[in-house]
């Protein structure tokens, strides 16, 4: 016979329960597996016919941008067709340096230092770009721009992935892969006091806040994490509506973090996510990828790169909104950067791998920067 | 009179990528599991990350799901292992108090049985569980002991002695207040 203290627990943690998000729902529900094909004679020779001519007619029209119509985005086609470029990175006025990492090889060019396609795992340049850090496999390597060479400040457990350095600019947060886990490291700019941080977190580059303050990443399990390296705190955040970012990125000024994944977009605030926006490059058959780039802009508004597009968002009273829809470009955005006077520095991976600064309202070419061999996959851009 | 589709029949369909059947069984543990992974970790939305997390490895792995065996029990195997794993975590990252939710997380329910949940977010973790299992989703101490791979034994000491602690707090409170 229960006991009313029993009675009571019952009644208690059987009390009515919130109502489900519908972002969990639908998360569920895309969870599910995809069912095991049925064969049913002439159907599927049917639906493959369609898709054939489907596929085809894709084909010509987007061998014809001008006949192109693309429907929930903004189309952005060059005014001129890309012309070759240098093949040595240019660094855009109004910075110090720049670099990128595309395939396994990178691209960095700062004061008397010009790097051209050295083979690389990670590369991130200090503030006013006086040394570049490098992940040279195992390495973690300072590059010193004003010529006199190179240091190795770790010899680490596993390969560099990511690099983070602080605006300080004494630390340097960086990503190693060991074994199936990334560990998150912290180290000063000049290799003394090596210390992990969090021994399982995703392969996300760390961010710092402006103040050095507080550095955020995501964990293995996809939350944000901000650390408050002044009080040694460290706060887990749910994943809400966004699930596991693939870019974080604190602004300029103030704590705001953004965030990005193939949802969409969020501002972290000091409560955790909010403000969810999914407009974002749904990509071909409704399959978005995870964004590969996310950049402020100003302190209000920051921009992201996903499939074949870059999207603006901005916060404005308190919550987020679209301020550009997703504008295609023609190559895929797969890294960003921001620069005074309202440009970009977008990495475009296609046919070849080129870096282009543009307005960043229209997206219009102001200059190549970089013309090199072919690349692919997500190529994280550092400029200061 | 509508008949209610079993849980055995929704899981064969939303294996067959039936999101019906799925969204069913979503609604139908959705409460459940979102409770107990509230009393576990404290924080309503943890408890929302933690549900969802669970759902959607639950509905993931439906292919390896073992028909014969109830998806309730299944399902909030995952929901404790989550939470727990979720509270560790955190628990090595920083201090639990310095992630407490800034307002209580039983803030729908009255005075009396808030304060009792308050003092179930107080009992070590093994005793906890246990507490939630058994009065919050009604399992028997058998059933927790093999969900939670434990002897039943194991299970009644430690609810014997979460009730003890519980009985011991709301005393201590009682003096308190007198």
């Amino acid at each position: 016979m229960p006991t009313e203290l029993e009675q009571q627990l019952e009644r208690a943690l059987r009390a009515p329960a919130a109502a489900p998000p519908d972002a969990a729902r639908r998360a569920a529900l895309d969870a599910l597996p995809v069912p095991p094909r049925r064969r049913r004679g002439r159907v599927p020779m049917v639906i493959a016919l369609g898709m054939a001519i489907l596929l085809a007619s894709a084909v010509t029209l987007y061998a014809s941008p001008d006949a192109r119509q693309v429907i929930g985005l903004d189309t952005y086609t060059p005014k001129h067709p890309f012309k070759p470029g240098p093949k040595r990175l240019q660094v855009p006025s109004g910075a110090s340096g720049v670099a990128v990492l595309a395939a396994g090889r990178m691209w960095a060019t700062a004061h008397a230092v010009s790097i051209n396609g050295a083979k690389a795992t990670a590369v991130e340049l200090s503030p006013n770009a006086l040394n570049i850090a490098v992940g040279r496999g195992r390495d973690l390597v300072a590059v010193h721009t004003n010529g006199s060479g190179e240091r190795v400040l770790r010899r680490t457990e596993g390969r560099v992935v990511a690099i983070s350095w602080a605006p300080n600019p004494i630390a340097i947060a960086y990503v190693v892969k060991a074994g199936s886990h990334y560990r998150l490291h912290l180290i000063e700019g000049d290799g003394d006091h090596d210390r992990v941080i969090d021994p399982s977190v995703a392969p996300v580059r760390p961010t710092w806040r402006w103040d050095n303050g507080e550095l955020a990443y995501v964990s293995s399990t996809g939350h944000v994490v901000i650390r408050d390296l002044t009080h040694a705190r460290a706060q887990v955040l749910p994943r809400g509506c966004l699930g596991a970012p693939s870019q974080i990125a604190f602004a300029p000024t103030g704590s705001e973090l953004a965030a990005a994944s193939g949802n969409g977009a969020a501002i972290v605030g000091a409560g955790g996510l909010r403000h969810c926006q999914s407009v974002m490059n749904p990509g071909f058959f409704g399959i978005a990828g995870p964004p590969a780039g996310l950049v402020w802009l100003s302190p209000t508004t920051f921009a992201v790169a996903q499939m074949r597009s870059v999207a603006q968002f901005r916060e404005s009273g308190g919550s987020l909104r679209v301020l550009r829809r997703p504008q295609e470009m023609r190559g895929n955005p797969v890294g960003l950067a921001a620069l005074p006077g309202n440009r970009l520095v977008i990495a475009l991976a296609g046919h070849r791998l080129r870096m282009i600064e543009v307005d960043a309202n229209t997206l219009h070419i102001r200059r190549v920067l970089l013309d090199a061999p072919p690349a692919d996959g997500a190529a994280p851009v550092s400029l200061r | 009179m509508v008949r209610r589709a079993s849980d055995a029949t929704l899981v064969r369909k939303a294996r067959n990528g039936s999101r019906e059947a799925a969204g069913e069984l979503f609604g139908r543990y959705w409460p459940g599991a979102w409770r107990a992974a509230l009393v576990l970790t404290g924080r309503r939305e943890m408890a929302d990350d933690v549900a969802q997390d669970a759902f959607e490895r639950a509905f993931a792995a439906l292919s390896r799901f073992d028909e014969s065996r109830p998806f309730g029990a299944w399902l909030h195997r995952i929901v404790v292992n989550r939470a727990l794993d979720l509270m560790r975590r955190e628990r090595r990252l920083v201090g639990l108090d310095q992630v407490a939710e800034p307002e209580s997380p039983w803030r729908d329910l009255d005075a009396e049985d808030r304060e009792l949940l308050d003092a179930v977010a107080t009992l070590r973790e093994q005793r906890r569980t246990v507490v939630v299992l058994r009065y919050g989703l009604g399992y028997s101490p058998t059933e927790i002991g093999e969900l939670l791979e434990l002897p039943t034994g194991t299970v009644n000491s430690r609810l014997a002695r979460a009730l003890e602690d519980l009985r011991r707090i709301r005393e201590e409170a009682d003096a308190h207040r007198a």
